[in-house]
């Protein structure tokens, strides 16, 4: 136990390294991305003047390595400036934006990981059998078929033909006011207020992008899951624990066992793919998530909502990882002696 | 008190399938292994011996096949027990001991949750009598430190120990049959003795049987009582170790033993090579690399007869050859 809390040490002393490189990546965007930000805040028929002066507001016509200490010493603080657009702070966008969308993410990978390493044990074990080659077509159409896709086919199944869910509208129903804001995050806000009425309809408009987003991510794990256990099946390992006389189902457990280090970082990996590609689904559910947001960002070249977007998500990937590293050391006795 | 523990093989048939077709890997070997005797399985890589020694177990796993033959052991035919019936006889009445200890052993639980497993898999008991049970199990293969090896995991087990491991856990429950499939192949050769000396004197403690897979003449003129030799997926000769080692009738057995190395000597290889097992010979596997093979032998499979004394030999031509043999090498 000592040596992996040793290990766990180690590991976050690199977080601070790591973000320092995320952060000089996202300001070498600005040198990369084409355009002048000034016309993008004034419009292209702004006179010398006028540009010139908002220039000068953002530090434009400092030399780069000064705007670069400027931009390292704002991140160090939580300052991640104001978009050009809106000018509201990319923080706090952020922080009112981001539980929105870790409401969806989340969920769907807790819901990939079970029904991925379920699908995936059966087809595993059963691979020769009818069971295996059905949960054979099942993950390859699941692999096939991208969120938004199903997202759709879900919305016209199960809310304009059937009437299951509510019209997806965000996170509450449009005739429902937001609870009073205390941190901004919808969610806690409700819950702060105990407005549980709240809380279930956000967890109502929740389902359907969670089912959508959750099965697609499912069929990776169902894959990694499939071939893992399928290698351990043919094991002497497995022949072994048979030859004792294990019962069958400590059998699959034995076999199990050796897919658990590839269903961690898989966990960690989609998290990290999550954090951007939520963006479509969050965009047909009208979800006010970060992906979305994000985008729209993008689009319109809001470069402070770009950087700031890169800094949050790639330290949120960075701290997966490093939950990840640990959370494996600390599961194998290899790693962990 | 477990029964008697007799292991009888009649016609074990079993086959691969492959994408070039079906691997005969074993067509119709039969013996019997009584309580007492080391039976040892020789031949050459691919002659089916682990094959057949997998499909007594239960253990054959798809593209394998068992295709046909009865195995009895202690009056109950194993063929037709499924899956539930054979594992509680597995790890219970028949121990197995493979052939890497490290393959075998479970690198992510505990060697003590390991025991606990296989304990629990065929009696009732709390950890705390796990514990006990195991820990006696491990003194018996000659661990100095079970409690030490107990709290630890598979990696940090030098080969032998792990070994050790391995047979404490397959003779926990006191099986009367063991088998081995090359127990001693993965381990150092200072070792090898140790661990065959470890096995077979768990087996000459109380009447139990073992079946050995082995290509080691060696370890077989050393630890078996007995002896069966196979080639190409058959059965050619078995006997008592010293019958067919000072006088072998069957000429894969007289090639076999002519090459094994001796100091000084030269080294005498095998001509030739298996014959093709999917198109499988009608007559004997052997006759293409045999000195002695006339047109019988191409046309006709030999069957195994006979030769008195619990011997038996499928050639054609081998009861001429007995006085022959044995006149030559002494």
């Amino acid at each position: 136990m000592r040596s992996t809390l040793t290990y766990a040490l180690k590991r976050l002393l690199l977080v601070p390294f790591m973000l320092f490189l995320i952060a000089t990546l996202s300001f070498l965007l600005l040198a990369l991305i084409p355009g002048d930000p000034a016309v993008l805040i004034v419009g292209e028929f702004a006179d010398q003047e006028t540009l010139a002066r908002v220039r000068a507001d953002l530090g434009l016509d400092r030399p780069f390595w000064e705007q670069y200490l400027t931009y390292l010493a704002a991140v160090a603080q939580a300052d991640l400036g104001q978009s050009y657009l809106t000018g509201t702070p990319v923080m706090e966008e952020i922080g009112q934006r981001l539980p929105n969308s870790l409401v969806i993410i989340i969920p769907s990978l807790l819901m990939a990981v079970v029904v991925g390493t379920v699908v995936g044990t059966a087809g595993g074990y059963f691979r020769r059998g009818p069971v295996g080659k059905v949960t054979s077509v099942l993950i390859s159409a699941a692999q096939g078929v991208p969120p938004f896709f199903l997202a759709i086919v879900l919305i016209y199944l199960l809310v304009f033909t059937i009437r299951m869910f509510p019209v997806p509208t965000g996170m509450l129903y449009s005739s429902m006011r937001p609870p009073p804001e205390v941190t901004g995050v919808v969610p806690l806000d409700a819950l702060l207020a105990g407005q549980w009425s709240v809380l279930g309809a956000i967890t109502a408009h929740a389902i359907l992008p969670v089912i959508a987003t959750g099965l697609f991510l499912a069929s990776y794990f169902a894959k990694t899951v499939r071939t893992s256990v399928t290698q351990a099946m043919a094991t002497p390992q497995v022949e072994f624990a048979r030859a004792c006389g294990l019962p069958e189902r400590q059998v699959v457990r034995y076999a199990l066992l050796t897919a658990r280090t590839s269903v961690l970082t898989y966990t960690a990996v989609l998290f990290g793919v999550m954090l951007s590609a939520t963006a479509v689904v969050e965009v047909v559910f009208s979800w006010p998530g970060i992906g979305a947001w994000a985008l729209d960002g993008v689009l319109k070249g809001d470069l402070p909502i770009i950087q700031g977007f890169i800094v949050v998500t790639g330290g949120l990937v960075i701290i997966a990882y490093v939950v990840l590293d640990v959370l494996v050391a600390a599961l194998d006795p290899r790693i962990r002696h | 008190m477990k029964a008697s523990g007799e292991l009888k093989v009649e016609d074990l048939r079993v086959s691969f399938q492959t994408a070039q077709g079906t691997v005969r890997a074993v067509n119709g070997v039969g013996f019997v292994v009584k309580p007492g005797d080391v039976l040892g399985v020789v031949g050459e890589s691919g002659c089916g011996k682990s094959a057949t020694l997998r499909a007594i177990a239960g253990l054959t796993q798809p593209p394998g096949h068992i295709d046909g033959g009865r195995v009895e052991f202690d009056g109950r035919e194993l063929t037709g027990l499924g899956r539930g019936g054979l594992r509680r006889i597995l790890g219970n009445e028949i121990g197995f001991i493979s052939q890497s200890p490290f393959g075998a052993l479970n690198p992510i639980l505990s060697i003590e949750r390991q025991f606990r497993n296989v304990i629990k898999a065929h009696r009732r008991a709390s950890a705390r009598e796990c514990r006990e049970i195991a820990l006696k199990a491990l003194r018996d293969v000659g661990i100095a430190g079970p409690e030490r090896v107990l709290d630890g995991y598979a990696h940090q087990l030098s080969g032998g120990m792990a070994q050790r491991v391995v047979i404490a856990m397959a003779t926990v429950h006191n099986p009367q049959l063991i088998l081995a499939d090359e127990p001693t192949t993965a381990l150092d050769v200072t070792v090898q003795r140790q661990i065959l000396d470890l096995i077979t004197g768990l087996i000459a403690e109380s009447n139990r049987s073992m079946l050995i897979v082995t290509h080691d003449l060696g370890v077989v003129a050393q630890y078996c009582t007995r002896v069966l030799v196979m080639y190409a997926g058959q059965a050619v000769e078995e006997g008592t170790v010293d019958q067919v080692f000072r006088t072998p009738q069957h000429p894969y057995t007289q090639a076999l033993l002519a090459a094994v190395p001796k100091v000084g000597g030269e080294i005498r290889g095998l001509q030739g090579g298996l014959p093709d097992l999917i198109n499988y010979p009608s007559g004997c596997p052997y006759a293409d690399r045999c000195p002695k093979a006339t047109e019988v032998c191409v046309e006709t499979r030999p069957p195994m007869v006979r030769a008195g004394q619990g011997r038996r030999t499928a050639c054609h031509h081998a009861a001429g050859e007995v006085a022959g043999y044995a006149a030559a090498r002494s």
